[in-house]
């Protein structure tokens, strides 16, 4: 693991948010139930991690370039890319169930919310895995 | 045009006696950077390309090279 505290909060901050959306949504598909704090805890976590980024970039200024250097920021740029395609993706499966009554359009949209907010997370941390970002 | 790079990095690193988190820290990148670079797997910038040749007192040219045809 790097040992550059900018860059451990970053990947730390994208794992964790992947698990709480993983566990809460997956436990609303498993149980078939709504958890009502379910999006705040997921907005939560989302907070607290850009808080806590914010906070690692004043007080490591030195550290700011190399963790953000031109590998990472590509790897960046492709998780966001990935991301992008993935709730379209997402978007146009969940609008073709819609379409055929398979879901309601607000289930659908709720749906969206998980892609939307791990597919960057995802793409960064098996860039990470595979060594090609920090 | 894709060609594939022919990457000297790490002998020149080692024959400057760095380490790559020494000479990652000195050009302002990441270890893993410099490790991919060498490599083979991450293409640098030319900024980050003459940043490297300047530290290592070579030309780009002797760090990367493309393969003859």
């Amino acid at each position: 693991m790097s040992t550059n505290p900018i860059a451990r909060i970053r990947l730390w901050g994208n794992a964790v948010i992947i698990a709480v959306v993983v566990i809460t949504f997956g436990g609303m598909m498993l149980t078939q139930t709504y958890w009502e704090s379910s999006p705040w805890l997921v907005g939560s976590v989302a907070l607290g991690y850009a808080a806590l980024s914010f906070v690692s970039h004043l007080r490591h200024p030195d550290k700011i370039e190399a963790a953000w250097d031109e590998q990472n920021t590509a790897a960046q740029r492709a998780s966001l890319v990935f991301g992008y395609w993935a709730t379209l993706a997402a978007f146009l499966l969940l609008f073709a169930a819609v379409l055929t009554k398979q879901i309601d359009g607000g289930v659908a949209f709720f749906w969206l919310g998980p892609v939307l907010g791990i597919g960057p997370s995802v793409h960064y941390l098996i860039s990470v895995a595979r060594g090609r970002a920090q | 045009m894709t060609h594939r790079l022919i990457v000297r990095l790490k002998i020149h690193r080692q024959q400057a006696g760095l380490t790559q988190a020494e000479l990652a820290e000195e050009v302002g990148v990441s270890r893993k950077t410099i490790n991919t670079v060498e490599k083979g797997v991450f293409i640098p910038s030319t900024v980050l390309a003459l940043s490297l040749a300047a530290r290592l007192n070579c030309s780009v040219h002797d760090l990367f090279t493309l393969p003859d045809k």
